[in-house]
C-alpha cells in the first residue's frame, strides 16, 4: 500500500512538472502569427477628413449612405503598388453601384506619394492624412490595409496585405449585401 | 535704492523667467508621462517590444498621438482605452488577467504548486520508508521469542 502511494506521488510530481515545462515552452517560443481581429469590427467608423492630393477636402460624414472601401498605402510599399491594378479593376467594375474606392497614403512624404501616384495611375480618389492620426484611429498596423465601410458608416471587414481581384469581389459584394 | 524703472525690468524679468521654469517642468512632466504610457503599450508592428522602445513609424505615431491627448488633458486611462478600442487587449505590454488569460495566469502557478506538493509527499513517504528500514526493531514479537529460545539455549 506504502509503496502504490510513493509510486503515485512520485508520478503526479513528475506529470505536474512536465506539464509546467511544456506550458512555459509554449508561453515563451511559440510563435503566435494569428492577427488579432480588428475591436473596430462591426463599430462605426472613426470619420475623418482627408485632403486629396489635388487639394480637396473628403470626409467620411459626406459618404453616408455610400459604401466605402478605405484602402491605406505608402509609396515604399511593394505589395501597394502590386494591388493598384486589381482596385482600379474593382473601381470599373462596381462603378454603378454606390461603392466608393478611396486610396490614404501614410507614412510617407508627399513627394514620394505624388510620384507613386503618377507611376501607378488610379481611377479612385487618393489623399492624405493632415492630422497623421487617422491611420492609429482604424487600428493599422502596416500597409496595404483595406477597410470595407457599410452605407451606414459601420466596418464590415478589414483585410491586411495585398488585394486582388478576388478578394476585392468578394469584400465589395459583401458590402453591396451588407454581410459582417 | 531701486528705480521704478529697474524695478519694472526686474519684474519682467522675473516673470519670463518663472514662466520658461514653469514651461520646461510641465514638458518635461508631459514627456515622463509619454514614455511611462509608452511602456505599458506594445508595438503591434514589432516583436515584443513596447512602444517606449521601437523606432517603428507606428510607435512614433503612438508617442506624438500618447503626447497630444495629454496636453489635451486626457488621463493615462483614457489613453490606454483609446489603443484597446483600436487594437484590442493584445495592445497593453501587461495584458490583463482576465477570460482564458487568466488560466494562463492561474495554470503555470498551480501546475508547479501541485507539483512541488506532490514531490515534498514522495520524499516525505520515501524516507519514512528508508527510517523504518533502517531503525532497530525493539519490541517485535517473534523477535523477543527468538531471542528467549536463543538465551535458554546459552
Amino acid at each position: 500500500m506504502q509503496n502504490i502511494k510513493t509510486n503515485l506521488s512520485a508520478i503526479l510530481a513528475f506529470t505536474a512538472i512536465i506539464v509546467f515545462i511544456f506550458i512555459m515552452y509554449l508561453a515563451l517560443f511559440s510563435k503566435n502569427t494569428k492577427i488579432p481581429e480588428s475591436p473596430l469590427l462591426g463599430k462605426t467608423a472613426p470619420s475623418f477628413t482627408l485632403k486629396t492630393f489635388d487639394n480637396k477636402t473628403i470626409d467620411l460624414d459626406s459618404l453616408k449612405g455610400k459604401s466605402v472601401v478605405l484602402n491605406f498605402w505608402s509609396s515604399w510599399c511593394i505589395p501597394c503598388k502590386d494591388e493598384t491594378s486589381a482596385l482600379n479593376r474593382a473601381n470599373f467594375r462596381f462603378k454603378d453601384s454606390d461603392i466608393v474606392f478611396l486610396g490614404v497614403n501614410i507614412w510617407d512624404d508627399r513627394e514620394n506619394a505624388l510620384n507613386f501616384i503618377n507611376s501607378y495611375p488610379s481611377d479612385y480618389t487618393n489623399a492624405y492624412d493632415p492630422s497623421n492620426e487617422i491611420h492609429v484611429n482604424f487600428g493599422i498596423q502596416g500597409v496595404p490595409e483595406t477597410f470595407f465601410i457599410n452605407k451606414e458608416g459601420i466596418i464590415l471587414n478589414r483585410f491586411q496585405g495585398e488585394l486582388n481581384d478576388n478578394i476585392l469581389n468578394y469584400f465589395s459584394n459583401q458590402l453591396l449585401n451588407n454581410k459582417l | 535704492m531701486i528705480n521704478k524703472n529697474n524695478q519694472n525690468y526686474i519684474f519682467i524679468f522675473a516673470f519670463i523667467i518663472s514662466n520658461i521654469l514653469i514651461f520646461n517642468s510641465y514638458a518635461d512632466s508631459i514627456d515622463k508621462q509619454v514614455s511611462e504610457i509608452s511602456k505599458e503599450l506594445l508595438c503591434p508592428v514589432c516583436r515584443g517590444q513596447t512602444v517606449a522602445e521601437s523606432n517603428s513609424d507606428l510607435a512614433n505615431d503612438f508617442r506624438d498621438i500618447i503626447k497630444t491627448k495629454l496636453q489635451e488633458g486626457q488621463s493615462r486611462e483614457e489613453i490606454l482605452n483609446y489603443f484597446i478600442s483600436r487594437y484590442g487587449d493584445s495592445v497593453l505590454s501587461s495584458p490583463p488577467a482576465k477570460g482564458i488569460r487568466l488560466i494562463i495566469w492561474i495554470l503555470p502557478v498551480a501546475v508547479l504548486l501541485f507539483g512541488l506538493i506532490s514531490l515534498i509527499r514522495f520524499l516525505k513517504i520515501k524516507s519514512k520508508i528508508q527510517e523504518r528500514s533502517i531503525r532497530p526493531i525493539e519490541n517485535d514479537k517473534y523477535l523477543n521469542d527468538v531471542d528467549k529460545e536463543l538465551n535458554k539455549l546459552d
